[in-house]
């Protein structure tokens, strides 16, 4: 707990029993939130021999993992295809947030309720319907082979990388929307007005004037669906078969079958810091000054 | 009606209705305003006069008439491609943006080479004594800034037309005192048409050419401040623009060419030419005299004093003379010595009446 | 005179959408329908397999049953785990409103950059992707001794709950006019009389919704849960192990029965949280308006 900073003296005077009050707070985050990174950071610099846990710090797990060509693959396979569903989902999610933002009036808030509800279906079983829809005997294929649009259906479909992908930027979208949605909302409309008065088109008041004021609102839509898709295992392996095996897999295996903790530790480390990475890089890409009053 | 000629921006029989509501809210206004002028739309709250200002700058488009620029209907055409700038009642500065880049906005969309941006927002900011400040984003900024930053901006592009809605609504009253002088002065020098909105009557007379009184969406009287002040037209600009007595009665010819009016159980002689029949008439405060010197040609009255409202330099002595309650005005001074009860003359010269037309 | 000659296109009529912005709208709109499309597709298609009666989940259509949902109480592991899911839930949304709302109060009161640095700490579980905070929390678990079972659950279940709670009441409190605690207290109520008559009732709706959200969060949690059961699963985790080797239509069913009842608790929540926001008036959710006489 960093030491505490006199609050603003109030006329009451009784800020000391306040600062108290954090103690709490404070025990809450040193053991739930504290303890869990600290023993996480721990495990990973120790190491597993036959099954047992060996005490001595190391950096093994990394050298091993960054060494090996498939968790390394596997890493940077799955940060593409995460950054590729979030941005899809940002392509989608941002230009209809941009539209019920400035279009509709009456119907905003059904469909923000609209695009909200998914978010409370089961997560798993989002994920699940869409392996009914596209195996073989799916939906789709049976809807195209049924109308003989197709002979054969198309395997591509399900256990895929496209499988995956899809079904990603279909749980980021919700998130996406959300945020983006929140953003544009808090632009006075006034500013609308200012800068097609300063004589800028439709367009213009787009890339000057609305991007600027909601890409951070954007980028945290981004960035939470980012964070789903990086630490997402369910999906590859409900729809992704073996070609779509993401990182997570590679972690919940460690910690289940091979039962090396350690080394998912490990693995799990290098996810939180390649994801922190890119999340910093676009914070800093989506970086806007300024205040909205 | 138009004069369309040496109009820079005329309305022509324009209504505004918005989805949902009974009556519109412009009401087949007709407006001319010339070059170089600075016209006010004065009006209370729904009088429909941000609303004109909206259709002249392209931000709502009329139900019905034209909106004319420079005798061209622009009624369809969108605000970005009018020639026309305005100044926001809340500044709509660009929160992102620092002031040089507020200030540059309008001329980077007309896509101006960048030394000409530089030096037309070096001289905009002068003139609103802005100079310094180029760096700042709009947060860092007053109030009064701000102001002055969001007309620099609606200035630099020189537009043909400068509309401000209700400008100075947010400033505390020294801080507005001193931007209605800024205001009239830039206004002088840059010699471009302003229009300017405010419910505010002692802003648009005291920096008006000309201005238009509105109410439900039409415009009661046009003209300049000392007309529409000292000749009200109607019961409503009477009574919207500075302190009146509005005498209710009846106009009957009397003998030789002369007439009386007749407002309860007093008698008032008034100009021979007024028409007969039912009349209102105005009578502004400061026009009517309490336990004054008599003047010559004045109309004399007993009345009773039912209050005395202290306000400072000036005082409102609200007097009753038979059953018509009077209000008059006396020097601050002059009114310590008077109480309710006391018995007093009030006085006025007949021509401070002023006949209105009575409305539907 | 003017040196930025705008020219004037010639007038069109006053109404008159251009061509152009019509299709553009329609296209829009197109868009909307075929995005709504996408998100509801599988919902549809999961309750379309719950009344389809074959143990086949693919089409064609072999016609409709309910007896997935007759199966369901006769179904052992099942209704086991559907017991425990909600026994973690309801310890979790109870604990959860509780901290929370009291971590929302103290943070509230007390502010500075010990506040500040403590309500960034305890929302890092959220922001953290769940099979790391899982395996975080199961190596703190083994570490501390726990065995996995319902106390682990709930703990790990309280670490992105409670941030919530914390965060949804604060942002309500940061809200409330000060005037009114402080006209409690000119009035003559302490700061514990004034929080109870004055400052709860204020709160009382959003920590109601912050509860339904954690319930429906608690009940779903498969990713981070996966890491902390023991020898019982919740439902969510039930279901995981059933998916991963062939399964039978009855979780559609189950699905369909749990998600419809979600989105009605989400509907109370909302209408809880609508009308608090209609009593008060959001300042976000009111559109500036310009113009004047506009009711």
């Amino acid at each position: 707990m960093s030491a505490a900073i006199p609050a603003p003296r109030t006329s009451r005077g009784w800020s000391f029993p306040r600062r108290l009050a954090l103690v709490p707070i404070g025990l809450y985050a040193l053991v739930l939130v504290a303890l869990p990174n600290l023993l996480l950071i721990v495990y990973s610099l120790w190491g597993m021999e036959e099954g047992r846990l060996v005490r001595s710090l190391s950096l093994d797990n990394y050298l091993d993992i960054l060494g090996s060509r498939v968790p390394r693959e596997l890493l940077l396979r799955t940060i593409l295809t995460a950054l590729g569903a979030a941005l899809l989902a940002t392509l989608v999610a941002y230009p209809m947030a941009w539209f019920v933002v400035r279009r509709l009036s009456r119907a905003r808030l059904l469909v923000l309720i609209l695009v909200v509800v998914p978010l409370w279906i089961s997560y798993l079983v989002r994920v699940y319907a869409w392996k009914i829809i596209l195996g073989d005997q799916g939906v789709i294929n049976t809807a195209l082979t049924g109308i003989g649009v197709l002979d054969e259906p198309l395997g591509f479909l399900l256990y895929s990388r496209f499988a995956v992908f899809l079904t990603l930027t279909y749980v980021s979208i919700p998130f996406v929307f959300v945020a983006a949605y929140a953003a544009l909302e808090r632009i006075p409309k006034p500013l609308f007005e200012a800068a097609a008065d300063g004589g800028a088109s439709p367009w213009r008041t787009f890339t000057t004037v609305v991007w600027p004021l909601s890409r951070q609102g954007a980028a945290i839509g981004f960035a939470l669906a980012l964070l789903i898709c990086v630490g997402d295992y369910l999906t590859p392996a409900l729809v992704g078969g073996m070609d779509g095996t993401m990182f997570g897999n590679l972690i919940v295996s460690e910690f289940g079958l091979a039962n090396d903790w350690p080394r998912g530790a490990a693995l799990s480390i290098l996810m939180l810091l390649s994801t922190g990475l890119l999340l910093a890089l676009v914070a800093r890409i989506t970086r806007t000054e300024g205040v909205l009053e | 009606m138009i004069a369309s000629t040496d109009a820079v921006v005329a309305l022509d029989g324009v209504t505004k209705r918005y989805p949902g509501q009974a009556a519109p809210a412009v009401d087949g206004v007709d407006l001319a305003i010339r070059q170089g002028e600075f016209f006010s739309l004065l009006g209370p709250s729904g009088s429909g006069k941000t609303s004109c200002l909206r259709m002249i700058a392209g931000f709502e488009r009329p139900s019905e008439g034209r909106v004319l620029l420079d005798g061209i209907d622009v009624s369809g055409v969108p605000p970005y491609r009018r020639d026309v700038n305005t100044v926001f009642q809340g500044y709509a500065l660009f929160p992102h943006m620092t002031v040089a880049e507020n200030v540059a906005y309008p001329l980077r969309m007309a896509r101006r080479p960048r030394p000409e941006i530089t030096a037309r927002v070096g001289e905009v900011l002068g003139q609103v004594e802005m100079t310094g400040f180029e760096s700042r984003l709009p947060h860092q900024l007053s109030g009064g800034q701000r102001q002055r930053v969001a007309l620099a901006r609606a200035l630099a592009g020189r537009p043909r037309l400068l509309l401000l809605d209700e400008p100075l609504g947010a400033l505390d009253l020294q801080l507005r005192q001193q931007m209605q002088r800024v205001l009239k002065h830039l206004q002088e020098q840059v010699g471009i048409t302003f229009v300017y909105v405010t419910h505010d009557q002692g802003e648009a007379l005291s920096m008006s050419d000309r201005l238009a009184v509105m109410a439900r969406g039409r415009i009661e009287q046009l003209g300049t401040p000392r007309d529409v002040y000292y000749r009200p037209a109607t019961p409503f600009v009477a009574s919207f623009i500075g302190k009146t007595n509005l005498l209710h009665g009846s106009v009957a010819a009397g003998d030789a060419g002369s007439s009386a009016f007749r407002c309860a159980d007093l008698v008032i002689p008034v100009a021979g030419d007024d028409p007969a029949g039912p009349a209102t008439y105005s009578l502004r405060y400061e026009a009517v005299q309490v336990a004054a010197p008599p003047r010559s040609g004045e109309v004399r009255l007993e009345a009773d004093v039912e209050e005395v409202v202290f306000l400072g330099e000036s005082a409102e002595i609200v007097t009753r003379v038979g059953g018509v309650r009077i209000v008059g005005r006396a020097p601050g001074t002059g009114s310590l010595a008077l109480g309710t009860g006391d018995r007093v003359p009030v006085a006025f010269l007949p021509a401070d009446l002023v006949r209105l037309h009575e409305q539907a | 005179m003017s040196s930025i000659a705008r020219p004037y296109p010639a007038g069109r009529p006053p109404h008159a959408r251009s061509l152009g912005e019509g299709i553009g709208e329609l296209l829009a709109r197109l868009g909307l329908l075929a995005v709504f499309l996408f998100l509801y597709a599988p919902l549809v298609t999961i309750a379309l397999f719950a009344l389809n009666d074959s143990t086949i989940q693919a089409l064609p259509w072999a016609g409709f049953t309910t007896r997935w949902f007759e199966a369901l109480p006769a179904d052992r592991s099942l209704v086991a785990a559907v017991r425990f899911g909600l026994t973690v839930a309801g310890i979790t949304v109870v604990v959860a409103s509780i901290v929370g709302t009291l971590f929302a109060v103290i943070l509230h009161g007390v502010r500075g950059r010990s506040s500040t640095v403590l309500q960034a700490a305890i929302v890092i579980p959220v922001v953290v992707p769940g099979l790391v905070l899982g395996l975080s929390l199961a190596i703190t678990f083994r570490s501390l001794g726990l065995q996995p079972g319902l106390l682990t659950v709930v703990l790990g279940h309280l670490t992105f709950t409670v941030p919530i709670v914390t965060l949804l009441v604060l942002t309500r409190l940061n809200r409330l006019d000060p005037a009114l605690a402080q006209a409690s207290m000119d009035l003559g109520a302490g700061p514990v009389r004034t929080f109870l008559h004055v400052t709860c009732p204020q709160i009382r709706t959003a920590v109601l919704a912050a509860a339904l959200l954690t319930l429906t969060l608690s009940f779903d949690e498969v990713i981070v849960t996966y890491f902390l059961v023991g020898t019982e699963p919740t439902l969510p985790v039930h279901i995981w192990a059933q998916t991963r080797f062939g399964f039978t239509p009855s979780i559609n069913a189950v699905v369909t029965l749990i998600g419809t009842l979600s989105v009605v608790l989400v509907v109370i929540a909302l209408r809880i949280l609508e009308r608090r926001s209609g009593a008060s008036g959001s300042p976000a959710a009111t559109p500036i308006d310009h113009r004047e006489g506009a009711p």
